[in-house]
């Protein structure tokens, strides 16, 4: 498994068994939590007793740092269920505890409403990311002077989507720079996201068929960008300072030219750090079932040097005298 | 096998063959006890032999304290760099845990070196001395080339996980 | 192999000391906290007979003398005498060692009235029995004895005793005691005029660890084999003679086979032959040796019998494979797997031996035709 889905697959499962089951006349009743990735929680359940609604209502870290960035993220969720039939984002029926609910009918939802509903997560986070594309259009049509003007004024966005970790976004005329601040919380994760991080780097000018992917970068210290944003956040870092690591990734127009690859990219975006320290963990766990190959490998050759036991008085004998084959 | 390897191996393996050659021996110092001479601070220094380094460089060396009933091998394992050090030092805890298996590895090397055995009398007299020096022998020749095929492992996963996601944003 | 004359397997694990007694009828042998005696017949496996168990640690080393009388020492600091007794059993007697270390070697003098004990103790103890209190009593010698003693012998004489240990020097000591020993013993000796108990005769300085010592009382020599693998011969001249391992491994061992030849065998697991010729003393035969051809395979050996012609079942293959990771060659190797830790003379005649048995640390027992 190399790739990290986007979509929810627990969501779209349950989404399925539920249309199935009210499809077929016997309407399931559900109530279940499912978990994803960064501090998620997502609830389904039936909407009170009318059996053909569902509540599909989420919680992240990130919904209160995606809200500070623009104006209106509720209205960017609601544009976008609502390009899709049967999935309606309701502020009426919003669960307690939850930040968003959105009804599910399900006379009237499609497989590719189903797909929506378990991007949910997505969604959210994408909202900062579309207001960067917005503003680094906008600003791409200035005259010149204006633009490396307007473009040193931009702010950054933030998304706080985990504890001490976050994703800078700062549009400017000719690109995107988004910043990831990541944690290593082991030694060794450490070493091995060095390794994994400069094969990032490198990637671009190994291999030729993927030269137009975004430029990475990677420091310790925060990038001139954002020096003044993660100053405010320093102090939360505090002691893990030398364990931070900053990852940049700069986006270009080509990347966000249509609707399909902004989608792509901010998908891919929202999911870096977690494919990332999957990967190093997978890397660890290879080690470890090597080492322990080896580790029979060399007991074998250590069994070699026991002098063999004498058969002789341990062979046994049946009742007649015969000798038990050994 | 590269071409300094193996005069720096059969070095150690004729130290090994005349170090291993260990008798049961009686502590001189406290009554009843049978002890392995080399591990013990106080003991007689006629007891001790010569303890000899074997290097191949500065970073790789062999330390081989023999006495009269008892001997123990230290190797330092080259680490050129960051990652290799920590490979090292994985695969190292991983088989000193392990230790109870091996008989003869020691739980905590010697200080400045990598891995550490403890050979004593009771070891030759169960195992063919012959066959415990060739597993040594091996045991070195393995490391290095575990260390090296991990770090290149490493490296190769790196570059694909790499290129895999980078291709996502090429349409 | 034609240096073989019999060999037997007798136990699973080390025996770091062995005897016969005078008509070669009974064995002794040292095993773990256990001394074993075997009733042996020519050719067949020896039978054991009697098991003296009363050590608590490891028997380092076992004697008979020449009435019968059994003596076994062992890392708990004590010694027994074994009495036989008329039944075939043995009546065990503690000797007072007054030593307070393992005590490592001993040695009946021929008289058969008293021995020696080597230990860790930095002290030889020679043992006699005491009528009027009915048991055996010990006189220490410690000067100089600085380190542990590994081996003893005595001289035919009863009362020259040569030692050597890890301190690296062989001495010649005097064991007279006053009441057993008469004068005449040593009346016209080259070593000296007066030996009174415990004085030191003669000192030599080799360096290395002493592994064992052993008197030609007919020429008045003394030879003894050390750690850094040489064979050294000495006699009241102080003149040493020194003669290297050909394949450089420690001898442990050595036995003398008449005046003029050594047989001495160690971490080699075969013995070495030494004479000593116009030349001086020369290696002059290899017993036993590994012989290193091609692709030879061997039918059947004395241990492999159960396998027959066909060398190896398949059950015995998968199950070599499965714990080792590859199938074990059949190889020519010499008959002890382990290193051979005593060698005595079985058979002699006219001053010659002619069959010499050794122990070895895999349990079996080799007699070896000269």
């Amino acid at each position: 498994m190399l790739h990290l889905k986007p979509y929810n697959l627990l969501v779209q499962k349950t989404l399925t068994e539920a249309l199935e089951a009210y499809n077929n006349g016997s309407p399931l009743t559900l109530d279940r939590i499912i978990s994803d990735f960064d501090y998620t929680t997502l609830h389904i359940t039936n909407d009170g007793t009318d059996k053909s609604n569902l509540l599909v209502s989420i919680r992240t870290k990130a919904t209160q740092s995606c809200n500070e960035s623009g104006n209106d993220l509720q209205g960017f969720l609601q544009a976008k269920f609502d390009e899709v039939p049967g999935l309606a984002l309701s502020s009426a029926k919003k669960e307690a505890g939850y930040d968003f609910t959105i009804t599910v009918d399900l006379s009237q939802i499609t497989a590719q409403s189903i797909v929506q509903a378990s991007l949910f997560k997505i969604l959210v986070m994408s909202y900062p990311f579309y207001l960067a594309f917005g503003q680094s259009n906008a600003l791409s049509q200035l005259n010149e002077i204006d633009q490396v003007e307007k473009s040193k004024e931009a702010r950054a966005m933030v998304i706080k989507y985990r504890d001490d970790e976050n994703i800078y976004i700062k549009p400017s005329f000719d690109r995107i720079t988004v910043i990831f601040e990541t944690i290593f919380q082991d030694e060794t994760d450490k070493v091995f996201g060095k390794v994994f991080l400069q094969e990032f780097v490198d990637a671009r000018k190994r291999n030729r068929s993927i030269q137009s992917a975004p430029q990475v970068l990677f420091s310790h210290e925060p990038p001139l960008e954002i020096q003044e944003v993660a100053q405010q956040h320093a102090h939360v870092a505090g002691a893990k300072k030398s364990t931070r690591r900053f990852i940049t990734f700069v986006l270009f127009p080509r990347h966000y030219s249509s609707d399909e690859l902004m989608f792509t990219s901010v998908s891919q975006l929202a999911l870096f750090r977690n494919y990332f320290h999957y990967h190093i963990k997978c890397a660890k766990a290879y080690m470890h079932s090597r080492m322990r190959y080896r580790v029979d490998t060399f007991i074998k050759v250590l069994n070699r040097a026991k002098l063999d036991e004498e058969t002789e008085s341990d062979s046994r004998r049946t009742i007649t005298g015969r000798k038990m084959v050994y | 096998m590269s071409q300094s390897l193996r005069p720096y191996l059969t070095a150690v393996r004729y130290s090994l063959q005349a170090a291993l050659n260990l008798s049961n021996f009686s502590s001189q110092e406290v009554e009843r006890h049978n002890r392995p001479e080399v591990e013990v601070d106080n003991t007689s220094a006629e007891l001790l032999l010569q303890p000899m380094h074997i290097a191949r460089n500065e970073h790789e060396q062999v330390l081989i304290e023999p006495s009269v009933n008892s001997v123990r091998m230290s190797i330092k394992v080259k680490q050129a760099d960051e990652i290799e050090q920590i490979l090292v030092h994985k695969f190292t805890s991983f088989l000193e845990q392990r230790a109870e298996n091996f008989y003869v590895l020691r739980r905590v090397p010697v200080p400045g070196y990598s891995i550490s055995f403890l050979i004593t009398n009771k070891h030759t007299e169960t195992m063919i001395t012959e066959k415990l020096i060739e597993f040594i022998i091996d045991f070195m020749e393995e490391v290095d080339k575990e260390i090296s095929e991990m770090k290149l492992f490493l490296n190769a996963r790196a570059r694909f996980a790499a290129e895999a996601y980078l291709e996502q944003f090429v349409y | 192999m034609s240096d073989i004359a019999a060999q037997f397997k007798l136990v699973k694990g080390s025996i770091y000391s062995h005897c016969f007694n005078q008509d070669r009828s009974l064995l002794a042998i040292t095993y773990d906290t256990d001394c074993y005696v075997y009733k042996v017949s020519a050719a067949k496996q020896p039978q054991l007979v009697a098991v003296l168990p009363d050590h608590d640690k490891t028997v380092t080393a076992v004697d008979i003398s020449v009435h019968g009388r059994i003596v076994t020492c062992s890392q708990d600091r004590n010694a027994i005498v074994w009495e036989p007794l008329s039944n075939g059993t043995y009546k065990p007697t503690l000797v007072l060692l007054r030593i307070n270390r393992a005590a490592t070697c001993v040695s009946w003098a021929s008289s058969g009235y008293k021995f020696a004990v080597g230990s860790s103790a930095r002290i030889i103890a020679v043992c006699y029995y005491e009528q009027e209190n009915d048991w055996w009593v010990s006189k220490h010698i410690k000067k100089p004895i600085k380190s542990t003693i590994n081996a003893l012998s005595w001289h035919s004489n009863c009362v020259l005793l040569a030692c050597g240990g890890t301190d690296g020097y062989a001495r010649v000591f005097s064991g007279f005691i006053k009441g057993l020993d008469t004068k005449e013993q040593v009346a016209g000796s080259p070593w000296g005029e007066k030996f009174p108990f415990g004085s030191l005769v003669r000192e030599w300085y080799q360096g290395a660890w002493i592994h064992d010592i052993k008197w030609r009382s007919s020429i008045d020599k003394v030879a003894f084999v050390t750690h850094d693998g040489s064979l050294n011969i000495t006699d009241y001249t102080d003149d040493i003679k020194s003669v290297d391992n050909p394949e450089g491994l420690p001898f442990i061992t050595l036995c003398w086979i008449n005046d003029h030849e050594i047989l001495a065998a160690g971490f080699s697991n075969h013995p070495v032959l030494y004479s000593e010729g116009s030349r001086g003393w020369e290696v002059s035969k290899i017993l036993d040796s590994p012989v290193k051809s091609a692709g030879k395979l061997v039918a059947s050996t004395g241990d492999d019998e159960e396998e027959g012609a066909f060398g190896m079942s398949a059950l015995r293959k998968f199950k070599e494979l499965d714990l080792k990771g590859k199938v074990s060659q059949q190889e020519e190797k010499s008959t002890h797997v382990n290193s051979i830790t005593e060698l005595a003379a079985y058979k002699e005649s006219n001053n010659n031996v002619t069959q010499v048995s050794s122990v070895g640390l895999d349990g079996k027992l080799v007699i070896y035709k000269l």
